[in-house]
């Protein structure tokens, strides 16, 4: 069993806490993906898991061993990295095979079982009809491919993968993360993945863990990441376009909640939200302040008024998508999105009338800055 | 502003023994914001700096306004280029890097600040602009080289890449910037880039390149409903369109067969005669395949082997014998790894393709 249990781990580099009390448990078989921003310490809980740095204060566990003490070579681990390291004067087969020419006599497998591991691993990823070319031959998506077999042509308990995929053109990496998956569901593999890719993130995982600066902001399902952040950050890291998010007041007008954005607008908040909007909401003088998130996806834009919760905003520009169209509207701090329907016309300066779907809305207390 | 004409226009770096770019010809008029798109080593860069006076052109004339350029200088040319590569002037200020163009051709020191700041709120440089460029990230470099660019009011505005190295959020509202200071300036805009995203949703009308050589030119919408080729059809989308191989019968169908059955769709027109008995490559987009939990006459039976969520939609990668097809669909669809499904298209989304020029036959409704 691979099973691995990260309890309170503390890194610090100087004076700088790395990782600040990070305690999580990724199940055997598990696609668990660590997602944040460059810096949060995502890659820094990979290596101390692979035993390459150790630990300030804490525990780790393989299959409930705890191997904090145990020398990186005896972890079985295998761990794979954006930039492929592949050996220039051996051939594709030579380098795949390399980890498999173990110096221990009693790991030593013969060259029927060598051959039978890289012929499966290379079929699976596509790249079985390129054994006998050297590196400089291939393009940078295939040496990538090559990369991630070599990885995983051993077998060992868990595999460590630190953004296997990141530097493929947006093409190759929609092939490389069907690919990945498939092969990930197929051998029934632990993995834990590093990445920054929302997108990778959502679709290969089965749950995710979203770290920030050292610190975990939350653990879910793609699902629950996407559908219930917790946070503002969370909220912001996956989607594309990305959530609108937008700083306001809470305020009663004749028995009536209201959100008032700092500028630009307001609109009646249902009252089965009022509950929620008030928990997040911060108390200053008196006043309630508050941040609202809501998708582009669930923003409406009409020529006519659609509601009593519907407001006015001038178009900033329009743009038109492949598959969508994007309405930008200017507010102080940030950018309003709202998708609509490409057979639609908005003028530069219109003003149009924007409705929130407020079974999408969601209530924060403000942890991000906000720029445009 | 100027109009842009390219005629018949050659570059080669080996007098003549290969080309970066082949014959290519257009028009961009004035006002226009037009893409270069293509893959890298396409010759859309070539083609830029050619357009820009920093490429000498081996064969063919250019145009501004109907007069050949060919031997003006950029300066008498008037256009300004940012590049992906910033190329800003170390040792002065961002401020000082913007106002350089319109001091330099002798604009006061008033109107100079005056027109800087205003660049500096469209393009979000003002915490900034005190600083040296060393000190920056990549993605604010190439907004000040955007800024510099755009304040000199330029004929002929060329930009090179100059989103390729911004965060996601920040591409997302440069992305709009640029477009509305298109819109309110109306200069004549080329624009070079590999993102097919970026080309469809900022020009008005896009060149998409292949070695050297135009291979369409048009709107997004043109070029995603009425693609010439199948590199046209397969470059344009995200993810690519599928294409799978069938055979033409005499009645006007194509006939695929997998799964040791023959499955017919009808083609979106009677165009295929020629290619009775023959094979024709079929494309279809990711976001037009029609999933059916069971049987149907038309459907190709498959077997879908991976299920990326995406938040708001579902890509599923779908097992055809020993090859495999895209589909998108909406979120709540409810299906499974590794279950049977069978698929087909409505014939107005179908695109029919010769298989060995990959010239376009049939495009769907568009025909």
């Amino acid at each position: 069993m691979a099973e691995i249990k990260v309890s309170n781990v503390v890194k610090k580099y100087g004076g700088m806490v790395a990782l600040n009390r990070v305690s999580f448990e990724c199940h055997d078989g598990e696609f668990f993906t660590l997602l944040g921003p460059s810096g949060a310490g995502k890659t820094t809980i990979l290596e101390i898991i692979a035993g390459i740095k150790k630990p300030d204060e804490g525990d780790v566990y393989i299959g409930g061993r705890r191997i904090n003490d145990i020398p990186l070579y005896d972890r079985d681990v295998a761990m794979a990295f954006e930039y492929y390291a592949l050996y220039p004067h051996l051939t594709i087969y030579e380098n795949i095979a390399f980890p498999l020419k173990s110096p221990k006599k009693k790991e030593r497998l013969s060259e029927k079982d060598i051959d039978a591991r890289i012929q499966q691993i290379t079929q699976l990823l596509g790249i079985d009809q390129l054994l006998h070319r050297k590196p400089q031959q291939l393009s940078g998506g295939q040496k990538q491919r090559v990369s991630l077999a070599r990885a995983m042509v051993r077998r060992p308990k868990v595999y460590l993968l630190d953004e296997p995929i990141a530097h493929l053109d947006a093409k190759l990496k929609v092939s490389a993360r069907s690919t990945l998956k498939k092969l990930a569901s197929e051998l029934g593999i632990t993995i834990i993945y590093v990445t920054h890719d929302w997108r990778e993130a959502l679709g290969l995982s089965d749950r995710i863990l979203v770290l920030r600066r050292g610190k975990i902001q939350q653990i879910g399902t793609p699902r629950q990441i996407y559908r219930s952040p917790d946070s503002d950050f969370v909220a912001r890291l996956v989607g594309d376009p990305p959530i609108n998010l937008v700083d306001g007041e809470m305020i009663d007008v004749n028995g009536r909640s209201y959100f008032k954005a700092d500028r630009g607008f307001e609109f009646p908040i249902w009252s089965k939200l009022i509950e929620q909007a008030k928990r997040a909401a911060r108390k200053d003088n008196g006043k309630s302040f508050v941040r609202i998130g809501v998708r582009p996806s669930h923003v409406k834009v009409s020529k006519e008024k659609e509601s009593e919760e519907s407001f006015q905003l001038p178009v900033y520009v329009t743009i038109k998508e492949s598959r969508q169209g994007v309405v930008m509207f200017e507010l102080d701090d940030s950018f309003f999105q709202a998708n609509f329907d490409k057979s639609q016309h908005y003028d530069v300066k219109e003003k149009v009338y924007v409705n929130i779907d407020q079974s999408n809305l969601f209530f924060f207390d403000k942890t991000i800055a906000l720029s445009k | 502003m100027s109009s842009v004409e390219a005629r018949d226009l050659w570059k080669s770096y080996t007098q003549g023994a290969s080309y970066e770019v082949k014959g290519i010809n257009f028009q961009c008029v004035e006002g226009e914001f037009i893409a270069l798109l293509g893959p890298s080593g396409c010759g859309k860069s070539t083609t830029l700096r050619m357009i820009a006076g920093l490429e000498e052109i081996s064969k063919g004339d250019l145009l501004f306004n109907g007069t050949v350029v060919n031997n003006q200088t950029p300066r008498q040319r008037n256009v300004a280029l940012a590049f992906e590569s910033y190329a800003l002037y170390p040792p002065l200020t961002v401020f000082e890097n913007i106002a350089f163009p319109l001091r330099a051709s002798g604009m006061t020191r008033e109107q100079a600040d005056s027109e800087v700041n205003r660049m500096a709120d469209w393009l979000e440089l003002r915490d900034i602009l005190k600083r040296k460029p060393s000190g920056l990230s990549g993605g604010q470099q190439q907004r000040v080289s955007l800024a510099r660019a755009l304040v000199r009011k330029p004929s002929v505005l060329l930009l090179d890449e100059p989103l390729s190295h911004m965060d996601q959020r920040v591409r997302f509202s440069i992305r709009a910037r640029i477009r509305r200071i298109h819109d309110d300036m109306s200069a004549t805009t080329i624009y070079v880039t590999h993102d097919q995203e970026e080309a469809v949703s900022l020009a008005d009308k896009i060149i998409v390149m292949n070695q050297g050589e135009i291979q369409q030119i048009g709107t997004a919408d043109d070029l995603t409903n009425k693609p010439v080729n199948e590199f046209v059809a397969g470059f344009i989308g995200e993810p690519a369109m599928n294409f799978i191989k069938g055979t033409c019968d005499n009645n006007g169908n194509v006939v695929f067969k997998y799964g040791g059955t023959a499955i017919s769709w009808p083609a979106p027109s009677k165009g295929l005669k020629n290619y009775v008995n023959k094979t024709v490559t079929v494309g279809f987009r990711p976001d037009k395949v029609r999933l059916i939990s069971n049987a149907v006459p038309d459907g190709i039976k498959a077997m879908v082997e991976v299920v990326e969520y995406l938040g708001e939609e579902k890509i599923l990668t779908i097992k055809i014998e020993d090859f495999y097809i895209k589909a998108i669909c909406p979120e709540i669809t409810k299906i499974n790894e590794n279950s049977e499904i069978w698929f087909n298209c409505a014939t107005d989304d179908m695109h029919v393709f010769d298989s060995t020029s990959g010239k376009a036959l049939l495009n769907g409704k568009a025909g």
